[in-house]
């Protein structure tokens, strides 16, 4: 049953959204702090389509490692979610707790540990992210990390080649997205995943690319431009040119010289070029990285142990 | 999502018995003073809805599935309000329209609209502000539960399933027509809010095999009666209830019955005294 809005005491301002506002807020009756996502309706389109996906998504998907939807409350003309209030997003936390940005190993091991559990899920389900970043990605003081801003989110279900090639910030964006591949499925969560892992190490986005070419060029600077003997049916992809650059792949030690041996392994299983070659969240949580000294991936907040199955 | 029913919202939110059905339609009723017996049987109202929605969907080329959600829609709505309460057209115009955004085959508000519109002048006007308003009124009745589990995805897995046990089993390609319509039919009756997607996709098989079987040679009979016993032992051993499965055709059968005596023109009519009365 839907909750009315006078339930809940609206605070500053959290953020602006392309759809949604999202203002901090409490719960009168309990104290309990909440984010309320306000959203206005449009009289040409009725209820934005990613509010739409959002709440339905959300009413579905329940685990600790994805931001709760408590709520949906219907104003006169605007629609409140109200989600479990977290502190800051990973972006922020970066700024904030880290050293330039950076993070230290330990947390760095348990986010990644976090977030790969939330994808894992949410895949198990049958459910893209679509537009995972620091800024999707949300912290509370526990420590713990929770998936958020499911309005670019899709269930997978039957047509897989009809989605639209214009997700995820350009910067956490998959190759195979870049070179304008329409089939793309759980895989490019997994190339963010990547990129924001390498990020929480540096402090620094990994390919912060201007526009889509820039991008690859970025990626094929470090990884080393693919050809059709690395990546089969690579040639045949819209977006593919065959005078790209040739770069040859480098040692990611180079750029991440603090990054311990099996995280970067695990690094690399996640930045595959070719698709069907990227590590699936399942098989990531499953990496020996997470393997050893699981103490230091368990914060205070609650957080399984890996390799206890979950 | 679409992977698993028995975790969703489908199975933990929009399940009834029957007992709980016909409960609610009687408070409902009760309420409002219409007369059930000038319908004959209530399912014709069910048919009227269905033709309407696939006329609709027709119009503006809108894939099955999608118009499969919007008559859940439609009767989840119709456990909350009461149809004489509403303008049915426009609260079927906006179940299409918000089930295309949910099926990502979007149709502009306009076009659903101006379709509508051309359909029945009388009960829906030019403004597409009505019909964002009722989707946002329809959301809320809906607790915002929108995904919906059909029964194709599972009549798809389980005929593969039986045309891969071996047994000379398999649906033919006009059987699978058969049970594919059988589906489709299934969403005029109550079927969809009782039973998981599962056990209507078994009965649209079982039904397919058994409405289809041959009537001449006694031969043939003996045959189609030997595969329909090896589906029915290979149904048990998937774990389905047979008993759901019977009380699912039961219904279809029924509902077959009750459609050869619909006359959409009493309906419409009573439509229009109703919708225009309030």
């Amino acid at each position: 049953m839907s909750g009315s809005a006078s339930q809940y005491q609206q605070l500053e301002k959290l953020g602006e959204g392309t759809y949604a506002t999202v203002y901090k807020g409490r719960n009168r009756a309990t104290g309990e702090l909440v984010a309320l996502k306000e959203i206005s309706l449009d009289s040409e389109e009725g209820t934005p389509s990613t509010a739409i996906r959002e709440i339905s998504l959300m009413k579905e998907l329940k685990h600790e490692n994805i931001v709760s939807l408590y709520d949906v409350i219907h104003t006169e003309n605007k629609l409140n979610l109200v989600f479990e209030y977290m502190d800051r997003d990973l972006k922020k936390y970066m700024d904030s707790r880290g050293d330039h940005g950076a993070l230290d190993r330990n947390t760095v091991k348990s986010f990644m540990y976090q977030l790969l559990r939330g994808i894992a899920f949410c895949h198990e389900n049958r459910v893209l992210h679509r537009d995972l970043k620091p800024q999707n990605l949300l912290i509370n003081n526990k420590g713990q990390l929770k998936l958020a801003d499911f309005g670019l989110a899709r269930a997978f279900g039957i047509p897989v080649n009809t989605f639209s090639n214009e997700v995820v910030t350009l910067w956490y964006r998959a190759p195979d997205v870049l070179l304008g591949s329409r089939t793309y499925s759980t895989s490019i969560d997994m190339w963010s995943a990547g990129c924001i892992m390498a990020e929480m190490y540096t402090g620094r986005p990994l390919f912060p690319g201007t526009t889509n070419e820039d991008e690859l060029q970025k990626i094929f600077r470090l990884l080393g431009t693919p050809s059709e003997q690395t990546w089969p049916g690579i040639s045949q992809l819209p977006n593919y040119k065959p005078n790209f650059p040739v770069y040859p792949p480098q040692d990611l030690h180079l750029i991440l010289p603090q990054i311990e041996r099996p995280a970067l392994d695990l690094l690399c299983l996640l930045l595959q070029l070719r698709p069907e070659n990227r590590i699936s969240a399942a098989d990531a949580l499953r990496h020996p990285w997470f393997r050893e000294s699981p103490a230091m991936v368990v914060n205070s907040g609650g957080v399984a142990h890996p390799g206890h199955g979950f | 999502m679409a992977a698993n029913y028995w975790t969703s919202s489908q199975f933990n939110h929009w399940r009834f018995t029957r007992p709980q059905l016909d409960k609610i339609r009687a408070s409902t009723e009760a309420d409002t003073g219409f007369r059930q017996q000038d319908l004959g049987d209530p399912r014709h109202l069910r048919i009227f809805f269905h033709s309407l929605i696939q006329a609709l969907g027709r119009h503006l080329s809108v894939r099955q599935q999608a118009l499969a959600t919007a008559e859940v829609y439609l009767a989840r709505f119709y456990t909350r309000s009461a149809v004489q309460e509403t303008n049915p057209y426009l609260i079927l115009a906006t179940c299409v329209y918000l089930a295309c955004k949910m099926e990502e085959c979007p149709q502009h508000i306009r076009s659903v609209v101006s379709e509508a519109k051309s359909l029945w002048p009388d009960f829906i006007t030019h403004d597409p502000t009505k019909l964002a308003e009722c989707e946002f009124y329809l959301i809320e009745e809906l607790d915002s539960y929108l995904i919906i589990h059909h029964p194709y995805r599972s009549l798809a897995q389980l005929s593969k399933a039986l045309g891969a046990s071996g047994n000379n089993a398999g649906l033919s390609p006009d059987e699978m027509q058969t049970a594919w319509s059988v589906v489709n039919d299934s969403y005029v009756t109550d079927l969809p809010l009782l039973y998981p997607p599962n056990v209507i996709a078994m009965t649209a098989m079982y039904m397919s095999v058994v409405l289809r079987m041959p009537s001449a040679a006694a031969t043939q009979n003996e045959r189609t009666r030997v595969r329909l016993k090896k589906i029915v032992d290979w149904f048990a051993g998937c774990g389905i209830d047979l008993e759901d499965v019977v009380d699912c055709t039961q219904e279809m059968i029924s509902l077959y019955e009750v459609w050869e005596s619909y006359n959409e023109k009493t309906i419409r009519d009573l439509m229009a005294r109703l919708v225009n009365k309030r």
